[in-house]
């Protein structure tokens, strides 16, 4: 049923995670509230006090740097397609943007609401796990920094301490000759992804791989990378890439996965999907590589 | 043609009467209905899929300050109320509960957050009785028994010719088992119901496609004549045929005599999920015999289907067999049981969809073994106007006087009219079938893991049926020469008040915007069917041009009148004016008639047209048809079906309005693709509990999903009863598009899949998961 809540609204990010402080885990940070508000009304989270972001405009921005861009955690969906520069220096986010639920919740869910609920499943996460993204964090004695990978530790769980929020997500400059790929599956055109695959690849002069990064949604508890695919490309040349080496890889990453079934598909499926989706973003990208 | 051409109003592609106000968000919908003193209430639901309930204590709820007052079974009537058709047979609340969301009390109180509070204040003793989910094994003597009754439904049967004949004559026979998953109503409007009583007196406002039906319903079930029961009925989003007469109109009216104030009750979109009504499992298995040349030696099939807790139907439909009845023989029976699931019932093109289907199927396997054409094999054997009506064989046919029947009508038992070989001839040219088509099995493309391959079938369906009401309007003209249409029709976005405004303003001979309709207030509109089982264009629209023109001929008759000097048969009304085609000279608006005393009265005329021909029963000559062509692309890795070109044709009859029928035809064509991919209600397998309640488990397809322009044809018939000659238009275009995809899927991958024909059920078909 509906309960009514204590409604909170800071001016300034250190004052939220001081109300967060205070009330701990009876109190919920409020960004676009897309998914927030569905579990509300079905009854799924209890909420005491609702920390309302949306006055914090600072964490709302996207900022390009010489060295980084940094998003912050109140960015919009839809900022991320609007912005400037976000697009060419990271086609792979606007990519996934574009895929990403409908137009109005674009417009109202945020980057960080999308990582801090924690689902496997959240389109933001393989992207930029792949750009080695990395978040700030914020709570009244301080901040930190932690790679976005270790940001998931399990189910609807992050390494958010009841106090902590989450400010900013900062990709560092690409470097050069790397491509980046996102492939996702749903049952229809406006779904939560089955499975999603991010794949990016770095080749050196000589056109061998030097670095790579595959990263699967919605195939295990968190965001899974599967380092033992990414080992499987690192040092060929891209001229070497069979479509027997692919179909390795996306097996190896399969093989990582821990899928649940569920209503919307079963584990069978998910982990022959991410296989399948594995090998279409590595072999997009080494196409890519290859123009 | 050169009739049609005459038309003013008929055939004009008139937008809909409500699209401004719908996108302005002025039009109000049941959620939308304030009274002043109302107050709210909200349903408490079973937990347990079968139960008895041994106590039920509502103190602690009934002491929640706010809280007015609480109904359970021991305040329900003992009378059984039933929706039509069989939808629906049970008390208001009972002391069982038979699905996971039964309903088991509801309160009012001054606040929807103190009824909700309060729900979890009933305290409900439970007696847990064994469920039984699966429609086979519920047909077992030995299963738990969901109802009084017993689980099965007698079946019913369809028999012509002699099986033996058929099967010796076939020079294959092919046989084929398929099963459907249960498909949600899944409305895009949730619904509410404000009931308020004045004495013995009560008003309903709540959105409903049977408004004459519920008026009855709440009548016999409060214990109140029926004058003294008003429903107003609301547009809806959408409803498919889930909002006929249902437990939420009766708990709230129930809800609001108890506590002495208006009550109202609005659902959740889990609540219209998972409590109302389903399109029913369905499982079919049978064979079928050809001989070389084509023909259909015999069709054998048995289905059966799962009525949920509270249905009771009897079978979904044979209009499948009147299709494809021309085989000289045949058996057709189907079987309704009970199950501990949430109530199933009819959802748009009921039958038509599934068994439709499986007769498709088995059509396309036998084609499959001569390897004939699956276009040409349909217009071999596809029923063609004046066959029989298999179907209608036998007892309800030696019911009727045939004698009674007025000259002209159309012989019973026979099909009136089609244009079904025209619909697949022109949509093969349109699609490009010829050049598409590469042979069974064989893609059309391929390109890596993808299979391109096209498919064509047919559908059919009901122009309304004679059961259990009939149909009438009221026009009344008023002084000003403006004219109301009174009848008893829901608002569901079917576009129906601006087709049967075009049936009227036409009959009559006003221009449409001097004419307006009121549709669906039983106390202005006279009883009449509801807009079920495609009755609204063919069966009201006869009442309702039946009613325009007896307005007409009594204008005529006091024109005449007030000039004296022509007789009504010189005369004649278009766009407001009476004029004589012998006579040049004569020219009285509508206005000036209605404005003129009248010599015998001295006052101004009084016009109140109403329907006096009863409608000949049109289950026994009329049925609409449907053929639709689909190019699909399966990719073989993810499993994933995409369709990327479609043209859907349609034989209604005559055009009514080519844009509201082009959105019933589309609409009809997303709802199937949409079953034949991704719809299918979830249910756990312990409880039937239904676990994607809501549009975020529950994927319709969205707008990208179906081929963006997808062409319309509509094939050249008129029928020979219908208001102008149209029939039909909403049900039948649901029921082609499972079995064209099914049969294009076929040809690019080469196996026959279960429905919905998920990723998942590609990949286990070709071995790959």
């Amino acid at each position: 049923m509906t309960r009514s809540f204590q409604y909170l609204r800071p001016d300034f990010p250190r004052e939220a995670c001081e109300m967060k402080a205070k009330h701990g885990g009876k109190a919920v940070f409020w960004a676009g509230g897309t998914d927030l508000m569905l579990q509300w009304r079905r009854g799924a989270v209890d909420i005491d006090y609702c920390i309302d972001l949306s006055g914090l405009d600072e964490l709302r921005q996207i900022r390009s740097g010489e060295d980084a861009t940094v998003i912050g955690a109140l960015a919009t969906i839809a900022s991320l397609q609007a912005h400037e520069s976000l697009g060419s220096d990271f086609p792979v986010l606007l990519d996934m943007a574009e895929r990403f639920a409908t137009p109005q919740i674009r417009n109202v869910a945020t980057v960080g609401g999308n990582l801090c609920h924690g689902v496997p499943s959240a389109d933001c996460a393989p992207p930029l796990i792949s750009l080695d993204a990395e978040v700030r964090i914020l709570s009244p004695e301080g901040e930190r920094t932690l790679s976005l990978e270790s940001f998931f530790v399990g189910p609807k769980q992050t390494a958010l301490a009841d106090d902590e929020m989450l400010a900013e997500i900062s990709v560092r400059r690409l470097p050069p000759r790397s491509v980046c790929t996102f492939e996702r599956m749903a049952r229809s055109y406006v779904d939560i992804a089955l499975a999603s695959a991010a794949c990016r690849l770095t080749i050196d002069e000589e056109s061998r791989i030097s670095e790579a990064r595959i990263v699967m949604g919605a195939v295990a508890p968190v965001p899974l990378r599967s380092t033992g695919a990414e080992e499987l490309l690192v040092g060929i040349p891209l001229v070497d890439i069979t479509e027997g080496l692919l179909a390795e890889v996306g097996a190896r990453a399969a093989s990582d996965t821990r899928p649940i079934s569920d209503v919307r598909t079963t584990a069978a499926y998910r982990k022959h999907l991410s296989g399948v989706l594995v090998k279409r973003a590595v072999a997009e990208a080494v196409r890519r590589l290859g123009e | 043609m050169s009739e049609q051409q005459d038309y003013r109003i008929i055939g004009k592609a008139i937008p809909l009467k409500d699209a401004v106000d719908k996108v302005t968000g002025r039009l109000k919908f049941s959620g939308d209905i304030r009274v002043p003193d109302m107050v709210h209430g909200k349903i408490l639901h079973s937990p347990h899929p079968h139960a008895r309930i041994t106590g039920i204590d509502i103190r602690r709820a009934e002491s929640l300050p706010g809280v007015l007052g609480i109904v359970t079974h021991q305040d329900a009537p003992a009378w059984e109320w039933e929706n039509c058709w069989h939808n629906y047979g049970g008390r208001i609340l009972d002391d069982r509960v038979r699905f996971v969301g039964d309903e088991v009390a509801a309160v009012a109180a001054e606040s929807v957050e103190i009824a909700e509070a309060a729900l979890e204040l009933i305290d409900v003793e439970y007696e847990i009785l064994e469920p039984t989910f699966d429609p086979i094994e519920s047909l077992a003597p030995d299963a738990p028994q969901v109802r009084a009754e017993g689980n099965a439904r007698p079946p019913t049967e369809v028999i012509w010719g002699d099986l033996d004949s058929g099967v010796e004559m076939a020079d294959v026979i092919v046989d084929a088992s398929m099963a459907f998953d249960s498909q949600a109503y899944a409305p895009i409007g949730r619904n509410a119901c404000t009931a308020q009583w004045e004495g013995d007196r009560v008003t309903v406002w709540t959105c409903t496609q049977t408004p004459s039906e519920m008026r009855d319903a709440i009548a016999r079930g409060l214990g109140v004549p029926i004058s003294n029961v008003r429903v107003i009925s609301q547009p809806c989003g959408s409803s498919f045929g889930l909002w006929w007469i249902g437990s939420l109109q009766l708990i709230t009216v129930l809800l609001a005599r108890k506590v002495g104030r208006a009550v109202k009750i609005g659902l959740s979109q889990e609540e219209c999920f998972a409590t109302v009504k389903r399109r029913h499992l369905e499982r079919s298995t049978g064979r079928l015999g050809v001989k070389r040349d084509g023909s259909v030696t015999f069709i054998d099939l048995e289905h059966v289907h799962d009525n949920g807790a509270y249905g009771l139907k009897p079978d979904v439909g044979f209009l499948t067999v009147d299709l494809w009845g021309a085989g000289p023989h045949g058996r057709f029976i189907d079987r309704g049981v009970s199950t501990n699931l949430v109530t199933a019932g009819c959802m748009r093109g009921v039958g038509d969809v599934t068994m439709g289907a499986f007769v498709e199927r088995l059509l396309d396997m036998a084609a499959v073994e001569i390897d004939m054409d699956p276009l040409e094999f349909r217009l071999k054997n596809h029923i063609r106007a004046g066959d029989p009506l298999r179907a209608m064989e036998g007892e309800t046919l030696d019911q009727m006087d045939l004698a009674s029947l007025p000259d002209g009508w159309p012989e019973l038992g026979k099909l009136d009219g089609e244009a079904l070989s025209d619909c697949l001839i022109r949509g093969a040219e349109a699609f490009g079938w010829n050049e598409k088509w590469t042979g069974w099995g064989k893609p059309s493309a391929i390109d890596g893991p993808k299979r391109r391959a096209v498919g064509v079938a047919t559908g059919v369906h009901s122009c309304g049926t004679e059961d259990e009401y009939p149909v009438s309007a009221l026009v009344r003209v008023h002084a000003d020469g403006s004219a109301t249409l009174h009848v008893s029709i829901g608002r569901q976005g079917q576009g129906s008040e601006t087709t049967q405004a075009q049936i009227a303003a036409e009959a009559l001979g006003i221009p449409i915007d001097r004419l307006i309709v009121q549709a669906g207030d039983t106390d202005a509109a006279p009883p009449s069917h509801g807009a079920i089982a495609s009755n609204t264009s063919y069966r009201t629209g006869f009442a309702t041009w039946d009613a325009a023109l007896d307005a007409k001929r009594q204008i005529l008759e006091t024109a005449a009148l007030q000039m004296g000097s022509h007789a009504p048969d010189d005369l004649d009304m278009r766009d407001g004016v009476v004029f004589s085609p012998s006579d040049p000279a004569v020219s009285l608006t509508l206005e000036e008639i209605m404005s003129t005393y009248r010599p015998d009265s001295m006052t101004p005329p009084m016009i109140l047209g109403r329907t006096s021909t009863p409608m000949p029963p049109s289950m026994m000559y009329a049925r609409y048809f449907a053929a639709h062509f689909v190019e699909v692309e399966v990719d073989i890795d993810t499993g994933e079906i995409r369709l990327l070109d479609y043209v859907a044709t349609q034989d209604s009859g005559t055009v009514l309005n080519a844009k509201v029928l082009e959105n019933q035809v589309i609409g009809g064509a997303i709802l199937g693709a949409g079953f034949a991919l991704t719809e299918h209600l979830a249910f756990e397998p312990d409880t039937g509990r239904i676990l994607n309640p809501g549009f975020l488990d529950y994927k319709v397809m969205r707008a990208p999903d179906f081929p963006l322009d997808p062409g319309v044809l509509f094939g050249d018939s008129h029928d020979p009863v219908g208001a102008f000659g149209a029939k039909s238009g909403g049900e039948a275009p649901t029921t082609a598009p499972i079995p064209a995809i099914s049969q294009a899927v076929y040809n690019a991958i080469g196996v026959w899949l279960d429905i919905p024909m998920t990723p998942e059920r590609v990949l286990e078909a070709l071995g790959k998961i």
